[in-house]
Parts: structure tokens; C-alpha cells; sequence
């Protein structure tokens, strides 16, 4: 939909969002600055080659795979049931499964600490895929489900007459038409992974178990005089993987959001 | 005939036989289904309830427990308190502060971030140039993490060299240039302005969309009706998008209760108390005071008002949703 205003509105609407663009991006711009410091395209080389930026990467992508796997699994197979399945307590199941929506991570933090370190998890990757899983699983259910809901009854119908089982029918009538939103889901879980800042702070306390949200302050090295440079050339390279993600996927993230947005 | 003689009857029968309870029954599952539920269909639930139960219900049970003793966290030995830490938290000037931080922030956010997101939205609905170049530009922030955005506010509204600092210089008014994050009056607000950079794209994008389903005709009719563009997108576009409005309030006053990267990032909750928010106390406490029954009362006050706030809000819109019909 285009909105009509009278020539003077238009103008005026087209200044105020070329100015509202520049303050967005401005900071991002301080930031390119700030990285060029005292080293220019240099400082993205010392980061880089740091012996423990590989790591880094490799543990958050570790990280966001595992997660990804875990969240979009489980939340498939339970929107699955939740749509096409007769369960009984269907309602309340479904509160029980979307309600850690609200949960803070920080409010449940000290539980799974103590459990982690009693059994000797303290700094390895699963200590932390598992709590951002469990956050994540209702968001996704909720979206996974609301795709489910708009597929035609009479496509589970047909697959249940030709006699395929209710796996059958998720594995090869709903999977193949789901791709759209899985790629949605993917796409979400992996910046809820990659960007997560607490857990990882939490669980993962040795260097080699570290992850990217964890990079900047490995560059600080000193607290009262910290290198800006290196900090913010490893701020500016964990964002490029979600930045390149975004701009590859930009529609696809927003398709979902106006059939949801209005319901 | 026949049908509409036995159906009462039946139903009457089932009502006798299964009695009240059964009522209860039928009202909390919903309809009967033509077709049960086999187990296996349960099996689907699983994954995904176990996952949950295992690190948020047992999380919120280990609080419950842990929030009635005396105990460090590290060792077995923990002293029996009963309601002992609630009486504490009730008293505690700390933690009131970081709950009326925690609330300011809660409204600040969504006030903000509702009403430019709306008017950005709007803006962008007209016959705009450069949109999606403009409307990336707004929405990168939030797909960026949180540690680059506190790395940047810790920066750009520092004390010495901040750029805000320079540009107020700039423009003559370096009187009011100050270590925005490191005074008391300023730097919870500071923060304020670097989450709401950071999460405009957000509730911009879910206004946008919504106002792309807008029936073009609804908006035309208003302003032939004499209604100003102004006055008709305030008038008749904010109520259609009343769905997404009341979504994002739900999410922003859930995400304010969830506030914890930026403020420890940057001010680590100080100076003093002035930017403490209630997942940062609730870090102090049972990490660096180590004083975990303390912190698990604090974890169950704030599960709590999660729920009081999603409950409310979903009460209000749900009546508001009544009384619009």
C-alpha cells in the first residue's frame, strides 16, 4: 500500500527518513573509524590472525548449529502435533510449551549453573546450546505453527486416505512445503545463538571454550587503557556473518512478520 | 425430527454420567474430537517438553526451594529461612531501586520505541526514494548483538573523546557535554537512547508490515473525508495496527525484565545504583555475593512479574479486542 500525501508532505517525509537513515547508521560509522585507529585495515589483520579468533568462530558456530538443530527439531515435531494431531489437553499443553516465552534468562541462570558444574559441564559448548535452546524452542513453535495452521486441511486428509501415518505425512507432504519457514527459523535461531551474551558468560570461563560475543573483551587487554582499535575491528567481524545473513535473507525475514503481525 | 428430539437427551446423558468434573474436562480441553489421540502422538511433544521442563519448570522448582534457606550456592550445608528472603527483598533499598529502574526502563522503551517505530512506518508508506536502502539502515541494529552496542554506547557517549561530546562542542554547546554513562542523572537515560537505537528496526518492521495489509480504500476515504494526512494516519492507521501495538508492548515490557548485556557492558549497573536493573542485581547477588537463596527469591519475584505483566496485558487486549466489536 502507498500512502498519498500532498507534495509538501511527501518532501517533508523524505527528509525526516533521510536524516532518521544517517542517525541509524552513524554509530556504525564511528565504529568503522574507531577500528581504523592506530593500525588502519591492519587492526582486522591482527584480529584475525589472533590464534584464538578461529576458535572463537568455530565454538559459536558450534554453538548456533547445535542450537539450531535442537530448536527446530523439537519445535517442529510439537507445532506438528499441536496442528494436525486430535491431542487432548491441546490448549493447556501448548501454554505449558510457549509460556518460557516471558522467562528471563537470568532467572533461571543459578539453577543450571549449579547442575552444569556438579556434573563437571563448566566450559564446554553444550552448557550453553541447551538454555538457549529452551528459549528459543517457544518462539519458534509459535511461528512454525502459525505456518503449519495455514496449510489446507484437506492436504493432511489426503495423505492420511492414501494410508501414509502421521510421520509419513510430516516427513514427506508437510516437510517439502515447509522449507519457506524453516529457512525463517534457521536463519532467527542462529542470530539468538550467535549473539547471546549472558549464557556464554556464565558457562563458558576458559579462553579456548569462548565464544564470538566474547571476542571484544579478549582484545581489551587492559581495562584503563584498552586497545579501541582491536576492539572494535573484532566487534566489526563478529557482526559481518548476521550482517551478510540479513542482507541475503531480508525479505524472506519480513514475509513471515505480515502474515503474523496482524492476526 | 428425530435428531433434534434425541440430541438433548444425549447430551443430557453425558452430562449426568460424567458430572461436573467432566464439565471441567470438556471446558479446559476444548471441544470433544471426532478422532482421539493415540499415544504416539504425544511422542511429538516430547523433545520440546523435555527440553523445556528440564531447564525452565526445574529451574523455576530449584528456585522456589533454594529461595527458602540461607545458602551460599557452593556448599551443602544451607540454613532454613522460610519466607525469610522475600521479608529481605521487601526491605532491601537496592533492590527497589533496581525494580523502579527496571520499570522506567520498561516505559521509556515502549513508549519510544512504539511511537517512532509507527511514525517511521508511516513515513515509509508513501511514495518514498532510497526505502530499501533507508529501511536497512534502520533495521541493522537489531540483528546486531548487544556487545557491539555497548561497546559503541561506551564510546560514543563517553566522557572524553564521546563523539556525542564532540558534536555538542561542534555546534557551540560544549557546556552541556558531560561522561553521559558515569553520571548518576544521565546514564540510565544514556542507556535508554543506545537500546532504543538499537531495537527501532525491530518495531518498525512489525508496524510496516502491518500497514502493507492496510485496505488502501479505508485510508483514501479519510482523507477525502478532509482529514490532514497526519490526522488520518494518527486517527485511523494507529488503531488498525492495534494487534501489532499491543505485541510490541507485551514484548518490550518482557524484554525490559530481560534487560542484562547492555547496562553489565557498560556501567555494570553503576555509578551507584543509577542504572541497576533487576537481572543485574539478581547477577550480583548470587555470583559476586555469592548468596544464592537470595538470588533465587529475586529469580521467583521476577518469573512472577514476567507472568503478572504477560497475563495483564493479554487480559487488556483481549477486553479492548470486546469492546471494539
Amino acid at each position: 500500500m502507498h500512502l498519498q500525501a500532498s507534495p509538501a508532505t511527501l518532501r517533508i517525509s523524505q527528509g525526516t527518513l533521510l536524516l532518521a537513515g544517517a542517525v541509524f547508521a552513524a554509530p556504525m560509522l564511528v565504529a568503522i573509524s574507531v577500528a581504523m585507529r592506530g593500525g588502519g585495515v591492519t587492526n582486522f589483520v591482527t584480529v584475525i590472525t589472533d590464534p584464538n579468533m578461529p576458535r572463537f568462530m568455530l565454538n559459536s558456530l558450534i554453538v548456533a548449529g547445535g542450537t539450531i538443530a535442537v530448536v527446530l527439531t523439537s519445535a517442529t515435531l510439537a507445532a506438528y502435533a499441536f496442528v494436525a494431531l486430535p491431542l487432548r489437553w491441546a490448549q493447556p499443553l501448548l501454554l505449558l510449551l510457549i509460556a518460557p516465552l516471558m522467562i528471563p534468562p537470568a532467572s533461571i541462570f543459578l539453577p543450571i549453573f549449579i547442575n552444569v558444574r556438579a556434573l563437571g559441564l563448566l566450559n564446554t559448548l553444550p552448557a550453553v546450546i541447551g538454555p538457549i535452546a529452551a528459549l528459543t524452542i517457544p518462539v519458534m513453535l509459535l511461528l512454525i505453527r502459525s505456518f503449519l495452521m495455514g496449510v489446507p486441511r484437506s492436504i493432511l486428509d489426503a495423505a492420511k486416505m492414501d494410508g501414509s501415518n502421521s510421520f509419513q505425512t510430516l516427513r514427506f507432504i508437510l516437510l517439502p512445503m515447509m522449507k519457506p519457514i524453516l529457512v525463517v527459523s534457521t536463519v532467527w535461531t542462529f542470530l539468538t545463538a550467535w549473539n547471546e551474551y549472558f549464557l556464554p558468560l556464565v558457562f563458558l570461563r576458559r579462553v579456548e571454550s569462548q565464544v564470538v560475543s566474547m571476542a571484544p573483551k579478549y582484545f581489551t587487554i587492559d581495562e584503563r587503557t584498552p586497545n579501541l582499535g582491536l576492539q572494535f575491528a573484532a566487534l566489526l567481524l563478529i557482526s559481518v556473518p548476521t550482517l551478510l545473513l540479513f542482507l541475503y535473507f531480508r525479505r524472506h525475514l519480513i514475509r513471515p512478520v505480515t502474515s503474523g503481525a496482524v492476526k | 425430527m428425530a435428531d433434534v428430539r434425541e440430541a438433548p437427551d444425549s447430551s443430557l446423558a453425558v452430562g449426568r454420567r460424567s458430572g461436573a468434573p467432566g464439565a471441567l474436562l470438556r471446558f479446559v480441553t476444548g471441544r470433544p474430537r471426532l478422532n482421539e489421540a493415540v499415544p504416539a502422538d504425544y511422542a511429538y511433544l516430547l523433545p520440546a517438553a523435555l527440553i523445556v521442563c528440564l531447564f525452565v519448570y526445574y529451574g523455576i522448582y530449584f528456585n522456589i526451594e533454594a529461595s527458602l534457606y540461607d545458602w551460599n550456592g557452593l556448599t551443602s550445608d544451607r540454613y532454613f529461612l522460610g519466607a525469610g528472603n522475600y521479608e529481605e527483598i521487601v526491605r532491601d533499598r537496592a533492590f527497589r531501586q533496581s525494580l523502579t529502574n527496571t520499570l522506567i526502563w520498561s516505559v521509556v522503551s515502549v513508549a519510544v520505541l512504539t511511537v517512532l517505530g509507527f511514525l517511521l512506518a508511516v513515513l515509509m508508506s508513501m511514495e518514498i526514494r532510497f526505502k530499501s536502502l533507508i529501511s536497512s539502515l534502520i533495521m541493522i541494529p537489531s540483528i546486531t548483538a548487544t556487545v557491539v552496542v555497548a561497546f559503541l554506547a561506551r564510546k560514543i557517549m563517553g566522557g572524553e573523546g564521546g563523539e556525542i561530546n564532540q558534536l555538542l562542542q561542534l555546534v557551540g554547546l560544549g557546556g552541556l557535554a558531560r561522561a553521559w554513562l558515569a553520571e548518576p542523572a544521565t546514564a540510565l537515560y544514556a542507556l535508554l537512547v543506545a537500546h532504543i537505537w538499537q531495537w527501532t528496526g525491530f518495531s518498525f518492521l512489525l508496524y510496516f508490515a502491518a500497514l502493507t495489509l492496510v485496505n488502501r480504500e479505508v485510508v483514501e476515504a479519510a482523507v477525502l473525508d478532509g482529514a490532514g494526512f497526519w490526522r488520518s494516519s494518527w486517527d485511523i492507521l494507529f488503531p488498525i495496527c492495534r494487534s501489532t501495538t499491543f505485541a510490541l508492548i507485551i514484548l518490550g515490557v518482557i524484554q525490559s525484565l530481560k534487560t542484562f548485556d547492555i547496562v553489565f557492558l557498560t556501567t555494570g549497573g553503576g555509578p551507584g545504583r543509577a542504572t541497576e536493573v533487576l537481572s543485574t542485581y539478581l547477577f550480583d547477588k548470587a555470583l559476586l555475593e555469592s548468596r544464592a537463596g537470595y538470588a533465587a527469591a529475586i529469580s521467583i519475584v521476577l518469573v512472577v512479574l514476567a507472568l503478572v505483566a504477560t497475563v495483564g496485558f493479554l487480559w487488556l487486549q483481549q477486553r479492548k479486542s470486546v469492546d471494539a466489536a
